[in-house]
């Protein structure tokens, strides 16, 4: 048995489940780029509501936490560059080297955006199973890319199955790696390589096994198609929406 | 049965009033820069029979199982299932032929043990009521209809390789193909998946099994082929060519060693 990834699909008996996916995503769109225009109060909306949306799927915040632990150490030093680069009133100077108050709310704000659409993006995969989001793309695509649509539906449903794949073969080849002591080897670079290559070479064989299995199963560009599920409830989802992105604006 | 050659190899002789199922005819598959492959090979398969292969690792059982449903094609020779060409029309091979591989984590494709088992019948763009319905019926024989919402990576090994056979019985296949389905199974996982086994026989399905151990299912088996380099090196009812196994680097079953007849793991 293994343990679920933070970015894979959990079944739950939520509301938020229940949405129909074209709205999920269109959610999920106008709630990152009205993130990404928001100040402080509307920040803070988005941040209760990005909570409420995690609480009620359940999703463990340790793991999520372990598993973004990069991203976050991303965010830092997105952080300490604005930090340096902003000018204004030196919060710590240190010989010739400033970090401004200006520049430590600028980067806070960018980082609060960031970590918030990545928490929204957590919600939605967590609550919508990758069939449903490749069948939503290729739905939104199809007036634009026509056949062509079925293709990216199929690429995105495979990327999101393989994020999973890859997080649990990274974790068993660490294993691995920690039980011949990779841990007393202090070289980082070396390190790395040990577990890259076989990573490389193992999703590369699974994506293999993953295509012939596929095929083996009849696939083809011709399918039942997916069965739209949009009730009154979505239009309610929607509304909500336009009023929460109306008040992280304004506010 | 007689034998050829001077590898003495077991080979049976033709019934041509038999109904035949699949049907491989000089089967030539090589593999640019190693030495596995298969050479040769010609072997026909009846309708509802069960048909054990097994060999050492490398033996060419993989590539010939994957012949039968077009997911590689002859270099030489043929293959058909039903009297059709499987080169010419793999898709219908694939309706008729359901492979079960022997790595179960890169089969399953769906994110919910329902949304796994529908793919397959999706895939032959069935109705959405006509899925509904086959997959829970499926589920349900296969005990897993309490696990439809589950993620299948939360499975254990035993249910996850029954969720691998549901999903490809979801498609109504007449042939169950199976590469050595009892890796990495324990004891009452092996045990479940022998008692499927059986009772898809038992229902009509022809079974072609590989394994490299006979002591799981050799009893349950009519038929066995060897294979050994490439080549089919034996092939005849079971209890005449399980004798010879320990020349093609295959263990006989335990109670054979100690002059016994071979008994089943169910029993």
């Amino acid at each position: 048995m293994a343990q679920l990834s933070v970015f894979g699909y959990r079944h739950r008996p939520t509301l938020i489940h229940l949405v129909d996916v074209r709205v999920k995503l269109s959610i999920l769109v106008a709630i990152s780029i009205t993130t990404l225009h928001a100040q402080w109060i509307g920040l803070m909306v988005a941040s209760v509501v990005a909570i409420l949306v995690l609480y009620k799927i359940r999703l463990p915040i340790r793991q999520a936490l372990h598993e973004l632990r990069w991203f976050l150490l991303l965010l830092l030093v997105v952080w300490m560059i604005r930090c340096l680069n902003t000018p204004g009133d030196p919060l710590v100077a240190w010989y010739g080297i400033e970090l401004t108050h200006q520049g430590a709310v600028v980067g806070a704000m960018i980082c609060w955006r960031w970590l918030l659409i990545v928490c929204f993006g957590m919600g939605l995969t967590a609550s919508t199973r990758s069939v449903e989001i490749s069948a939503a793309v290729e739905w939104g695509l199809r007036p634009l890319l026509g056949k062509s649509a079925h293709s990216v539906g199929l690429m995105i449903g495979l990327l999101m199955r393989s994020i999973s794949l890859i997080l649990t073969q990274t974790k068993e080849i660490a294993d691995a790696q920690r039980s011949r002591a990779i841990e007393n080897r202090k070289n980082p670079l070396y390190r790395m390589k040990m577990t890259a290559l076989p990573l490389m070479r193992r999703s590369f064989l699974s994506a293999d096994r993953m295509a012939m299995a596929i095929a083996a199963r009849s696939y083809s560009e011709c399918r039942t198609p997916h069965q739209w599920t949009f009730k009154r409830g979505d239009v309610i989802a929607l509304m909500i929406t336009f009023f929460l992105c109306s008040v992280m604006v304004l506010a | 049965m007689i034998r050829t050659g001077d590898h003495q190899h077991l080979v049976p002789e033709k019934n041509e009033d038999r109904c035949t199922i699949i049907e491989v005819r000089h089967l030539t598959h090589r593999f640019d820069g190693g030495p596995g492959g298969v050479f040769d090979i010609s072997l026909s398969i009846e309708r509802g029979e069960f048909v054990l292969i097994a060999g050492a690792n490398g033996s060419g059982k993989t590539t010939l199982l994957r012949h039968l449903n077009g997911l590689l094609l002859p270099q030489q020779g043929g293959v058909s299932v039903d009297g059709i060409s499987v080169a010419k029309d793999p898709a219908q091979a694939r309706r008729k032929v359901g492979m079960v591989f022997q790595d179960t984590d890169s089969q399953i494709v769906g994110q919910t043990v329902y949304e796994d088992v529908a793919f397959g019948p999706e895939n032959l763009c069935w109705e959405r009521v006509t899925i509904d319905q086959t997959v829970r019926r499926v589920l349900t024989e296969f005990d897993l209809a309490h696990l439809s919402d589950q993620s299948p990576h939360l499975l254990s090994g035993g249910e996850r390789r029954r969720l691998t056979i549901a999903g490809v019985l979801a498609m109504r296949p007449e042939v169950l193909v199976m590469d050595e389905p009892f890796a990495n199974l324990d004891y009452p996982g092996v045990k479940q998946i022998l008692l499927h086994i059986v009772r898809l026989h038992r229902q009509g399905h022809t079974i072609v099994l590989a394994a490299h151990d006979l002591e799981k299912v050799g009893e349950l088996a009519q038929r066995l082929v060897i294979m050994s380099k490439g080549r089919v090196a034996a092939d005849g009812p079971i209890l005449e060519v399980l004798p010879h196994v320990e020349r093609f680097d295959i263990r006989l079953p335990c109670a054979m060693r100690f002059g016994k007849a071979v008994t089943s793991w169910l029993n």
